[in-house]
């Protein structure tokens, strides 16, 4: 089964998948991390299987095949049929099996793509940054800085030492610690770990 | 009369049909009765073993109306009053009637259901309460790690069943500041806070009828003689108990004479001696004149004010507070008060409760210690100058010689008034400022706990309905995080936080993000202002967990776990009403329904269980200061028996039991009563013992929290104080939205002032998926005066636009003089028939009073009250009428007739 | 001859509709039918001098029923023995002369049986001594049942503390409703016709 509008990049594409995964906070970067596991395209079940593992994921409700689905409804993701050789159906009884038929396959459309791109977390990162007081930057980083090696709440607390203001407002650590995790920035473990992209941020501002 | 016998012979078919039918049919399920033809004796059908009869009370609103509940088989055939309830006499009103059609709506939530896909589609899959318990309470360690506890909201509501004092409770057990409720602010707190803090009595005490207060009322030789009835509409807000109480004093020989001051011509109003259609959010005023009229006409009790109140206490000028001997270089301490005498023209440190021989002037400035220092009197009197009764018509839109009539009534020295204050004021910014002055107008009259009287303090009773919660186990800290905790210390009160700032936590994450949110209540889409806001703060709430008796938009637009609870037929609760106990005891139990308050326990407790210490803390005695959390439905029972002495199986079986006898409950003039310890009168529960005509407990409040700020490390804590003092006196302010050309809030696009207001067929945002309801009002009138409805061309029957500065709505209009010209009314609405169609958002769009209401700034600095009632709005034709699908002809509503089901096992052990 | 029927208290009523639903519920009545239907009066007048009530209607009892005179087949009778004005479902052939005959529109048809129906007082309760539904649960206590030729009676009994210009009824245009009202001129004006 083929969406009528996967090949398309159009502005109204790109908004459907958008709206989809922006729906929800908790299920962005996790749709995110659906759309990046189907970029090459491949069975829907090893995605899954590959998608379950990930750290990311734990912030949604949802299954990564509900995920799916979801954007594939939404244009983000096409779902492509795979002719079998044999008219086998899924063996129910034994779904480890390695000799499962593939019956779908999964690929990233190209506005599945351009939404991707657009959630990179270095971009989200810089926008976080823009969007807040030039004062707060400096927080931000030092959020991102604490969690390097692991950290717990009350680390950033103390690293940040309490509220944090500027500009007329006045915010609570975990401010920043909710919004760098919805930016891609820190990802939670048992523990704050700051993410690649994260530390890849605090490289390019020059900590 | 006709004997038994004689009857079966002379009855129509159907009527003995209908006889037999209360043994052999189940009467209320839509199951024809000729279908269990069942000859029986008419006269013994009532003996028959067959049906049994089960006391119990109703929760369909508030009043708690104790009935009779015929269970046949174990399904509920038949709801009746119990003529043993001293406050509903054996009346119930529609809503209780039709419970059995609320039990056994065919949308019942049955069991834990947990959201497959995206928010506003309509898949979920059930699972069992442990998965649902342990998921959620997963959750809540998981975010209480990660963002902190105070990131967890929890609200409920005041219809569909919800116990107040358990939410709270569930909320601290988790460790969260947050919990609130879209009443709170906005309804009942203000009245009764504001009683607190200046007439000093527990909850309640206070001028709230329709809260059930005024219990002097409920006995036939209450001396009342007229009573004002100032927004307050019993034959709509408490029909079988207020309303029957407002009955049985008209049907006095002397009858009661009544204003009424509401823009409605309710019921109430009809009877009225005078009705006062005040313009909604124009009350402050209107008390302001009253108080005015009452200084000028010297009607106040001036003997009751000089020693009871603290009219005649010296303030100081820089402080704004009392003056104290110490400040005036009097002999004294710094909690002795000063009064200037008459008599001998000076300051007099006071003797508790007041000297002898000297007499204290009430009004009057006087030097004292180079200060110029006037009486509380004095300025209270300074504060209402310039309300005339001419002043307070124009503003207020009526006529002044009604104004003095009702007056006249109040204050008629044959006669004894009361003030009952409804819950108007507490839906806009002046909540506190009229709740103080309402209060105050009965401090000078002297309406206090007297035979007759509004105000009482008739003995408490030992049964609990509201177990209390544990504000100590939160910790300074994580207090101080409360949303709004400083800026509108009145919420303290309730331990509740303020509700704008929840949803720019949910919606911005500032100061911090709420992760997840538990809804304990029916559509917040109803009830809460600015209802569609709703649809914007969610999306960033990653967890959130509706909890209800059946899906309403709330479920289906945000909810990713809906868990089943149960309505009042299967709830267990004992109820003091006045000097006895009703029981609610469940009288079945349906699927997989759970009582509120052993669901949260379940979750404390799982939560406490997979390692949550502060979930842990809320079962140890010494953390919750002897408070512990129940953790089954048995010890739940026993917490609320108290020390009554009385069994919970006792109380089953009587349904209404005596905790006194009438004489030992009804107690007068209780402040006199001497206090052992110290020889002398008992007061008032304020710091001076006094009532407080002047405030200042309400300024306190406001720079420091006192009485209300605690947590764990301590009983009072000194919090910052709010941006502005907290004004001891009643000042009126403009609703910021006006109708008056030339005033700041004044747009010429919104020019009517609109209001919403009590039905007796509903509560609050519930009911509306009732059938016997639903098709008596199946849609919201609005009420719209003939000039207004020819100027802006609507017609009687038709439906109409309604637009506020935020959205637009429908209504049905409703051509009508019992709405002044200038004002609309209309009730909240929605409507659940859009839930399972392709556009559920009409649920809560078509015609939802609430989508127009004002959530912004300004304030009321105490409580945060926003805007639900007193802003503007425009009207138009709405040619395209209601939304198709709308169910507005009786048998729209036949989906909804109840499917009776078995009684199943309850969930949870019972623990005993 | 005994002249059983309902006193409805407007001075007590508060308009709740509880008598709508209790009636329903005793007697298994279909959504959007009625035995017993609230109707507003009013507003009516110039403030502050307004009138506004409800009025509960249902079989006023009339002792000389127009019901009864047209019905074609005896299922719309007077029962000898209570004096009640009755529906015998059995006879009723469903011309509906009854319901254009009633002054008041206070029957019932009933769409399932094709038959013509109407408040029975109860007569199924009172048999066995209880009161009618209606008058059981009343919220304000406004309802009375009884023989008005009793002066035992409740409805006698709350009638006498009455003044006559404070008791009406509906519209008599000589059938003579037994149903009585009270609604104090203090309150308001009387309105027969609804």
């Amino acid at each position: 089964m083929t969406s009528i509008e996967t090949t398309d990049r159009s502005t109204e594409a790109v908004e459907r998948v958008m709206a989809c995964v922006r729906k929800t906070r908790a299920n962005t970067l996790p749709m995110c991390a659906c759309l990046r596991a189907c970029l090459e395209e491949a069975p829907y079940r090893d995605i899954e299987a590959g998608l379950e593992s990930l750290t990311v994921m734990k912030t949604s409700l949802q299954t990564p095949h509900v995920l799916i689905n979801l954007l594939v409804e939404a244009g983000g993701i096409e779902r492509t049929a795979v002719e079998e050789e044999s008219a086998e159906t899924a063996d129910e009884s034994n779904l480890d099996s390695e000799d499962q038929p593939t019956d779908w396959t999964l690929k990233t459309t190209p506005a599945g793509q351009t939404v991707l791109a657009s959630l990179e977390p270095a971009k989200m990162i810089d926008a976080l940054c823009a969007s807040e007081p030039a004062e707060f930057t400096a927080a931000i980083k030092e959020t991102l800085r604490a969690c390097e090696q692991g950290a717990k709440l009350s680390d950033v607390n103390e690293a940040l030492g309490g509220k944090v203001e500027a500009d007329g407002k006045s915010v609570y650590p975990e401010y920043f610690v909710s919004k760098l995790e919805a930016a891609g920035g820190l990802e939670w473990e048992g523990c704050w770990k700051t993410t690649d992209a994260g530390l890849r941020f605090l490289r390019r501002a020059g900590a | 009369m006709a004997t038994a016998s004689q009857a079966s012979a002379t009855m129509s078919r159907r009527s003995f049909v209908k006889a037999s039918a209360l043994c052999g049919a189940v009467a209320a399920s839509g199951i024809a009765a000729t279908d269990c033809f069942v000859k029986a004796d008419p006269a013994r059908a009532a003996e028959s073993n067959d049906v049994k009869i089960v006391k119990t009370s109703c929760r369909a609103c508030i009043a708690a109306c104790a009935v009779l509940a015929h269970v046949q088989n174990g399904r509920v055939i038949k709801i009746e009053g119990n003529p043993e309830s001293p406050m509903s006499m054996g009346g119930v009103c529609a809503k209780g009637l039709a419970g059995i059609q609320a039990l056994y709506n065919p949308n019942r939530l049955q069991y834990p259901l947990r959201r497959v896909g995206e928010r506003g589609g309509n898949d979920w899959e059930r699972i069992s309460w442990d998965e649902a318990i342990t998921d959620i309470a997963t959750k809540i360690n998981e975010i209480s790690d990660k963002y902190g506890s105070e990131a967890i909201t929890v609200s409920t509501g005041g219809g569909g069943n919800p116990h107040f004092s358990n939410v709270k409770w569930f909320g601290e057990s988790i460790n969260t500041p947050n919990v609130w409720e879209p009443g709170c602010a906005q309804c009942y707190l203000p009245r009764m806070a504001a009683s607190q803090l200046v007439y000093g009595a527990g909850k309640p005490n206070n001028l709230s009828f329709a809260d059930s207060n005024g219990w002097d009322y409920y006995f036939d030789d209450t001396p009342v003689t007229s009573l004002v009835l100032w927004g307050t509409d019993p034959s709509n807000s408490s029909v079988a108990t207020g309303g029957r109480a407002l009955a049985e004093l008209r049907a006095r020989e002397q009858g009661l004479k009544t204003v009424v001051i509401d823009p409605r011509m309710t019921l109430d109003a009809s009877k009225a001696d005078v009705w006062l259609p005040i313009r909604p959010g124009t009350d402050a005023a209107l008390l302001l004149a009253w108080e005015h009229w009452i200084i000028e006409n010297e009607r106040y009790d001036a003997e009751f004010c000089k020693t009871w109140t603290n009219m005649p206490y010296l303030i100081n000028p820089e402080t704004r507070l009392t003056l104290k001997a110490t400040e005036a270089g009097l002999e004294g301490t710094d909690k002795d008060y000063v009064v200037w005498d008459s008599k001998t023209n000076q300051p007099v440190v006071v003797d508790y409760p007041m000297n002898e021989g000297v007499d204290p002037a009430l009004f009057g400035t006087y030097e004292v210690n180079g200060m110029q220092c006037s009486t509380g009197g004095e300025l209270l009197k300074q504060s209402c100058e310039e309300w005339t009764v001419e002043k307070a018509a124009e503003v207020c839109w009526l006529d002044a010689d009604q104004i003095v009539k009702a007056l006249e009534i109040y204050t008629d020295p044959e006669g004894q008034s009361g003030i009952m204050q409804g819950v108007p004021i507490d839906q806009y910014p002046q909540s506190q400022q009229c709740a103080l002055a309402a209060l105050a107008l009965e401090f000078l009259m002297g309406n206090v706990e007297k035979p007759g009287t509004m105000l009482q303090n008739f003995k408490g009773c030992p049964v609990k309905d509201q177990l209390g919660n544990t504000p100590r186990l939160l910790s300074k800290e994580k207090v101080m995080r409360r949303a709004g905790y400083i800026e509108h210390k009145g919420l303290m009160d309730w331990d509740m936080c303020f509700i704008p700032d929840v949803m720019t936590m949910m919606k911005d994450g500032d100061p911090y993000q709420i992760h997840m949110w538990f809804d304990r209540s029916g559509n917040k889409h109803a009830v809460l202002g600015n209802a569609l806001q709703l649809d914007e703060v969610t999306p960033n709430v990653d967890c959130i967990v509706h909890i209800y008796m059946y899906p309403t938009a709330f479920t289906r637009m945000y909810a990713d776990y809906a868990l089943p609870c149960t309505e009042w037929l299967e709830t267990n609760l004992p109820i003091p009403q006045l000097n006895t106990v009703v029981v609610r005891q469940a009288v079945t139990h349906l699927f997989e329904t759970v009582e509120e308050g052993i669901i949260w326990t379940n979750i404390v407790q799982k939560c406490a269980e997979l390692g949550n210490e502060a979930a842990a803390r809320a079962f140890d005695p010494e953390a919750t200061f002897g408070h512990v959390l129940y953790k089954n439905e048995y010890e739940k029972q026993k917490q609320h028996m108290g020390t009554s002495g009385i069994t919970w199986d006792e109380l089953c079986e009587k349904g209404v039991m005596e905790w006194c006898s009438v004489d030992e409950y009804r107690t007068y003039e209780v402040y006199k009563k001497i206090d052992e310890k110290t020889g002398k009168p008992k007061g008032f529960g304020t710091p001076s013992k006094k009532l407080e005509i002047y405030a200042e407990s309400n300024t306190i409040l406001g720079r420091t929290g006192y009485p209300w700020a605690k947590c764990a490390e301590e009983e009072h804590f000194e919090v910052p104080p709010a941006s502005a003092d907290y004004e001891p006196l009643c000042y009126y302010v403009e609703p910021a939205e006006s109708p008056i050309e030339g005033a700041e809030g004044y747009d010429p696009d919104f020019p009517l002032v609109i209001t919403n207001g009590r039905l007796p067929m509903y509560h609050h945002g519930t009911l509306r998926n009732v059938p016997w309801l639903r098709e008596i009002y199946p849609v919201p009138e609005l009420w719209i005066n003939p000039a207004d409805a020819e100027k802006y061309g609507i017609e009687d029957g038709t439906w109409t636009w309604i637009e506020s500065r935020r959205a637009k709505t429908r209504g049905l209009a409703k051509v009508t003089t019992a709405i002044p010209e200038g004002v609309l009314y209309q009730e909240r609405f929605w409507n659940p028939e859009f839930l399972n169609s392709d556009d559920p958002k009409l649920a809560y769009t078509a015609m939802n009073y609430n989508v127009l209401s004002k959530t912004d700034a300004p304030y009321n600095p105490e409580y945060g009250t926003y805007t639900l009632r007193g802003f503007t709005v425009k009207v138009y034709p709405c040619p395209e009428g209601a939304p198709e699908g709308t169910w507005m002809k009786p048998e729209d509503f036949t989906p909804w007739l109840p499917t009776p089901s078995d009684p199943t096992e309850e969930v949870f052990d019972y623990g005993a | 001859m005994a002249r059983n029927c309902i006193v409805v208290n407007l001075d007590r009523c508060t308009g709740c509709y509880g008598c709508e639903v209790a009636c329903k519920m005793e007697n298994d009545i279909a959504l959007g039918e009625y035995w017993n239907k609230v109707v507003e009066v009013g507003p009516i007048g110039d403030y502050p001098d307004i009138t506004r009530y409800k009025v509960p209607s249902m079989c006023q009892q009339c002792e000389d029923a127009p019901c009864v005179h047209v019905c074609p087949t005896g299922a719309s009778y007077r029962d000898p023995e209570t004096n009640i004005v009755l529906v015998d479902r059995e006879k009723c052939i469903g011309c509906k002369y009854c319901m254009m005959a009633c002054p008041y529109g206070v029957r019932n048809w009933n769409a399932e049986t094709k038959t013509v129906e109407k408040c029975t007082l109860c007569g199924h309760l009172t048999a066995q001594g209880e009161l009618p539904a209606c008058v059981k649960s009343c919220a304000a206590g406004a309802r009375f049942y009884g023989d008005l030729d009793d002066p035992d009676s409740d409805v006698s009994k709350e009638l006498a503390r009455y003044d006559a210009d404070a008791i009406h009824t509906l519209e008599d245009v000589g059938n003579h409703p037994a149903t009585h009202y009270i609604w104090s001129p203090k309150h308001g004006e009387w309105k027969e016709r609804i």
